[in-house]
């Protein structure tokens, strides 16, 4: 009976769990989806842009006629590469041989024959759609397409008739981050923010676990007042500390350089509290065997304790590379030059005062939130497997 | 090939460890700025060194969230750039702090050619040149203006026709709105209030500006307009009107040149069209618009003036200026002539702007103007929001006015009255620490415990890392931190006397310091209770045996890592006026008819942001939700080391689940429970993203918390010693509550 009601239960709470999971991933969901739009914002997205005459109002043609290189214009001013499709209603008097064309700001231009879209012959509304793909747009300034343009070489007998031209946008596009990449030396961000990273979290693991452990298993004096100031050091909002940091950075002249962003991140309080009262929790029967049998306290914390701590030091790398990686103020201040940019620093640029351009900021935001995904992918194992793996028996 | 990695590497590393210069016996310049894309810049800069081979130029481009925090803080150490960048508003501020070089000489052949000289003057001298402007202009939908009946190539040109025509479009329904008012943040509010006042004869200050003149019968005459429009417009922040405008929802605005780019984003169909800017009545007034923009300054501590001063030449040459407008098209050039520039004959909705431009008027050049426009935001606010009459409204906020235009004057030494407050204050200080020391004391105590000196000696070396850090970078500025506190410090103007514990004082007698600390209590006793349980029931239940464990894990966790911007632009559009939250409110309101509890439902008004009472439980509520994922997988590292074996022991016992929970689980978690109560308590008080990104602390004030009000103190009234001891105050404040949380948590008995 009870094993019954057992199962019952576990489904209602994995069908909990999922829900909540759901939920709160919607941030992260919404974050990578507006980055590969071409075009939009985060809860708006755009299909298709009208470059002239509405779609469905056939009453309103534009009327093309005469003869000579651009005998229709429209301005556009795009980015073709947002562009799946160039689309429009075309009504000709029969066999004319024409040409769309795009053109760029210099004025250079690249032509497709209709025929190759259109039946030429048919003198009723058709329907033509033309990928922008078969555009050569390799000679051209894709970003800055300023006209839309018709051409032909043979005079035009007749009136055509177009209507509803309109621009379908690309479903998705890697352009956002192709944007992003070339905007700037990313590679040497991207390695700045990994070498800070990098050093702050072994730091942070190997000291901190040092002085949680001291913390946490020995008796010396002022050990009360010391962890008072640790957890003191983190009550002092860190605003009233900008101004002195920096006085003090530039005093011993470390501004800009790595030193500044390191050394003073090395041994977080956050994570001395965490794993003080983490080791805390853990039982003292292993240690006490250990130190019978002659390890010496080094080897107690390297053998016993660290591996015990496992998830909470996962949760300890976690964290540190995290805050490390995403940390914008800092670096920001102290750094001034283009090589000293760290990631966050280097996509802040793409905020401006009073207009967000939401799909290049999602895609950077992307380009920094994915390293942290998989470094909570590796060390998340941990965090669950630690003791019930069996490193304590009885 | 892994060689020449690792000379790579060494490379690279080297270069971030020293600071790494080129030295060629040029002059090197650092120029600093926020507006201008990198690339565009850099092209810029290179035709400058071509023209100038002596002369190296360090760009940095700064980025808006905080740039202008870097700035301030560079100038009070003393490593100011030499040419800088800075909002027009500034320019009053820093020129009285005497940090900007008086550039007058330099000047003068252009001074004709150039609009916008007011904001660089002061007291009669030039302190920097106009580089890039921009104003506000009328943004009108001739959709809906076909729609409600009206020509749609008429736009309104009075006041009358405006509020007409507002009528007629906020009568189409359908949650369209007529006109776009701006409340809730601090400078958009009075950016478009102040050129109706201006329109109309108003001013907010007296040219001497010894008084305020808002309550002058035309700027009650301009407010009470105001709140007839308001019936007719959607009220909200500026990015959220400029968003429902582009979804073609609100009939006109007045904004500025960014639109032209944010409309195509978002809604490329849109037909709307651009005027200037309606006056009070057709044959009276000027349509006078605001006026706002960047301008170039050197700062006196600049090593190469001269130089700077022949690339602020360079960089405000008409070409060089067009060649910014041309490829961002969201700026406006300050020179008159640029009108023929064939550009704005391709770009008609720009040379709307530039017509515009030559009526418009910047903000007063007060160096006070940002304690000023407080007030001035907060009676607007107040009009909108709250419905106090106009003529209230300006009376109580023009008292105000005249005391912080008369503060200057009155700064003088401490009187016999303080003296005696300072040392009240000081006897109820130590007395509290006594206090508390005594209470910590007691409660971390150890019985008569020996030390031995080697285990001394030893449990020392195990924390040195933390300890010589904490010497060099903890204790350093923290000491510099409280002798500022103890200063009256002007970072600007790098003043710097003892004043004792006034700042203490006018800080804990502030009553919007009060207002601040009870928010952030109310933040903090609503946001660490909720968090911690459902935080810990997560964990329970992800802890029992259930498929895709690490599934969830994953899932609460990352939340996390994404920026608080995009959790920030989330959470707004739920709680917009016709967002999911209005819209689920709808959804769950039975028909009228049926009687239930859930018709008392009411969306409130105007919207759940700007509702004074309800901004901050919608932040909390936000916070609660972006963080408990974090809590959870502490709470689940903290479960792991209770062993299988206890649990089966108990389970055979026949122990309950809430026995289980009481007397196994519980006791384990209490120093994992402690750590997250305690951490989860000081981040609370701390809150200052999620503010920044959602409210800036508006509207009214109403979710002003204690750090973003030192923000403010700090970095826009340059009040640092002020800022620094409300940090202390928050300091104690923390310090106390978490003594009575270790208390309540019997930190000093050993546990587990």
């Amino acid at each position: 009976m009870a094993r019954k009601e057992d199962i019952k239960l576990n489904y209602l709470i994995t069908a909990a769990l999922v829900l909540v999971t759901a939920i709160t991933l919607i941030p992260l969901f919404i974050m990578f989806y507006t980055s590969i739009k071409a075009e939009g914002t985060l809860t708006k997205n755009v299909s298709e842009i009208v470059v002239g005459g509405e779609a469905g109002h056939a009453g309103i043609p534009f009327t093309v006629s005469g003869k000579g290189a651009f005998i229709w214009r429209e301005r556009l001013n795009q980015d073709m590469r947002k562009f799946s499709r160039l689309e429009f209603m075309w009504k000709s008097a029969g066999n004319q041989e024409l040409e769309f064309g795009l053109v760029d700001a210099l004025g250079k231009s690249s032509f497709v024959s209709i025929s190759k879209y259109a039946d030429t012959k048919k003198t009723d509304w058709q329907k033509v759609s033309i990928p922008v793909g078969d555009f050569n747009l390799k000679g051209l300034d894709a970003k800055n397409i300023e006209d839309v343009v018709i051409a032909s070489d043979a005079p035009a007998s007749g009136t055509l008739y177009l209507d509803g031209v309109i621009l379908h946008v690309k479903k998705v596009t890697l352009i956002n981050y192709v944007d992003v990449l070339v905007s700037g030396p990313f590679g040497r961000y991207f390695f700045n923010s990994f070498i800070i990273s990098l050093f702050i979290t072994f730091g942070n693991i190997i000291f901190c676990s040092m002085v949680a452990y001291a913390f946490a298993r020995k008796e010396f004096p002022g050990k009360d007042m010391l962890f008072l100031l640790i957890i003191g050091s983190i009550m002092i909002p860190p605003q009233v500390m900008m101004v002195p940091m920096f006085s003090l950075m530039k005093n011993i002249g470390w501004l800009n350089t790595y030193w500044a962003l390191i050394i003073p991140a090395l041994t977080e309080p956050f994570n001395i509290f965490l794993l003080r009262q983490y080791i805390k929790t853990l039982p003292k029967d292993l240690e006490e065997a250990a130190l019978i049998d002659g390890a010496n306290e080094w080897q107690v914390l390297f053998r016993v304790i660290i591996p015990l701590s496992k998830p909470a030091l996962a949760i300890v790398g976690i964290n540190t590379f995290m805050g490390s990686w995403n940390t914008f103020l800092y670096p920001f201040l102290l750094t001034n030059t283009t090589e000293m940019r760290t990631l966050p620093v280097g996509l802040a640029l793409y905020k401006s005062l009073y207009s967000v351009d939401w799909t290049h900021l999602m895609a950077a935001s992307s380009i920094t939130a994915i390293p942290v995904i998989i470094v909570f992918l590796c060390f998340q194992r941990y965090i669950i497997a630690g003791l019930t793996q069996g490193a304590i028996k009885g | 090939m892994k060689r020449l990695a690792a000379l790579l590497l060494l490379l690279l590393l080297s270069c971030g460890f020293n600071t790494c210069s080129g030295k060629e016996g040029k002059t090197a310049l650092t120029f600093w700025q926020l507006s201008v894309k990198e690339d565009v810049m850099r092209s810029m800069i290179d035709e400058f060194e071509k023209e100038n081979p002596d002369i190296k130029v360090d760009v940095q481009i700064l980025a808006w969230d905080f740039g202008f925090d870097k700035i301030v803080t560079s100038i009070a150490a003393g490593n100011a750039p030499d040419l800088c960048e800075l909002g027009s508003t500034w320019v009053p501020t820093f020129a009285t702090g005497g940090v900007l070089a008086d550039v007058t000489g330099g000047l003068n052949g252009v001074k004709d050619k150039y609009l916008f000289w007011e904001p660089v003057t002061y007291q009669g001298k030039l302190f920097g040149a106009p580089w890039l402007v921009g104003t506000r202009a009328l943004f009108y939908n001739k959709d809906l203006f076909r729609k409600a009946g009206l020509n749609p190539d008429n736009p309104p040109k009075t006041w009358n026709d405006l509020l007409e025509y507002s009528r007629k479009i906020e009568a189409l329904g359908g949650g369209v709105h007529g006109f776009g008012i701006y409340v809730g943040e601090p400078y958009t509010p009075w950016q478009l209030f102040l050129p109706f006042a201006w329109s109309d004869g108003a001013e907010v200050l007296s040219p001497d500006f010894n008084k305020s003149l808002i309550n002058s019968p035309e700027f009650i005459e301009t407010l009470s307009f105001y709140n007839s429009l308001k019936k007719y417009s959607i009220k909200d922040r500026q990015a959220q009107v400029n968003q429902a405008f582009a979804e073609g929802k609100v009939g006109m605005q007045i904004s500025g040149e960014w639109n032209l780019m944010l409309i195509p984003q978002n809604n490329p169909g849109l037909d709307y069209g651009v005027a200037v800017v309606p006056k009070p009545y057709l044959n009276k007034g000027e349509p006078v618009s605001f006026a706002g923009g960047e301008v170039l300054v050197i700062f006196k501590q600049s090593k190469h003036p001269r130089e700077a001063a022949k690339l602020m030449d360079f960089l405000i040459r008409e070409d060089n200026i067009m060649k910014v407008v041309k490829s961002q098209k969201n700026v406006l050039p300050p020179t008159k002539e640029s009108i023929k520039d064939p550009y704005f004959d391709e770009q008609p909705k720009q040379r709307v702007f530039f017509e515009q431009m030559l009526t418009a008027k910047p903000a007063p050049n007060h160096p006070n103007w940002q304690k000023v426009e407080e007030d001035l935001t907060r009676a607007i606010e107040q009009v909108v929001l709250l419905d106090v009459p106009p003529k209230a409204a300006v009376e109580k906020a023009g008292a105000k006015m005249d005391k912080v235009l008369a503060a200057k004057k009155t700064k003088t030494a401490l009187s016999d009255k303080s003296v005696f407050a300072i040392f009240a204050v000081i006897i109820i200080i130590i007395g509290a620490a006594v206090y508390f020391w005594q209470k910590m004391m007691k409660a971390l105590e150890f019985h008569g415990k020996k030390f031995h000196l080697k285990n001394t000696i030893s449990a020392y070396i195990f924390i040195s890392p933390w300890l010589i850090i904490f010497a060099v970078f903890g204790l350093f500025p923290l000491i510099h931190s409280m002798i500022i506190s103890f200063s009256d410090y002007n970072i600007i103007e790098s003043r710097f006397s003892f004043v004792g514990l006034a700042n203490y004082i006018n800080v804990l007698t502030d009553p919007n310091f009060h207002k601040a600390l009870w928010h952030t209590i109310f933040f903090a006793a609503g946001t660490v209770p909720f968090t911690t349980v459902i935080a810990l029931f997560c964990a329970l239940l992800i802890n029992r045996k259930v498929p895709f464990k690490q599934l969830y894990q994953a899932g609460l966790f990352l939340p996390v890592v994404t920026s608080v911007i995009v959790i920030a632009s989330i959470f707004s559009y739920i709680y917009s006026p016709d967002g999911l939250l209005n819209i689920l409110i709808d959804k769950l309101r039975i028909p009228a008819g049926g009687g239930s509890f859930l018709q008392l439902l009411h969306k409130p008004e105007p919207s759940w942001l700007l509702n004074t009472a309800l901004a901050l439980p919608c932040i909390m509520a936000m916070c609660v939700w972006s963080s408990f994922g974090y809590y959870t997988i502490l709470f689940l590292a903290g479960l792991q080391s209770i062993s299988s074996e206890t649990y089966e022991a108990s389970s055979i016992d026949g122990a309950t689940w809430w026995g289980q929970f009481r007397y196994i689980i519980l006791p384990q978690l209490k120093p994992i429970m402690l750590f997250i109560v305690v951490i989860n308590s000081i981040r609370s008080f701390q809150v200052f993203p999620e503010v920044f990104a959602m409210t800036q602390g508006g509207p009214l004030g109403s979710t002003t918390t204690v750090v973003y009000y030192l923000y403010e103190l700090g970095f826009h009234k340059f009040e640092m010693g002020a800022a620094s001891a409300v940090g202390y105050i928050v300091f104690l404040f923390i310090m106390g509550f978490t003594l009575i949380q270790l208390k309540i948590f019997k930190f000093g008995e050993s546990v587990g």
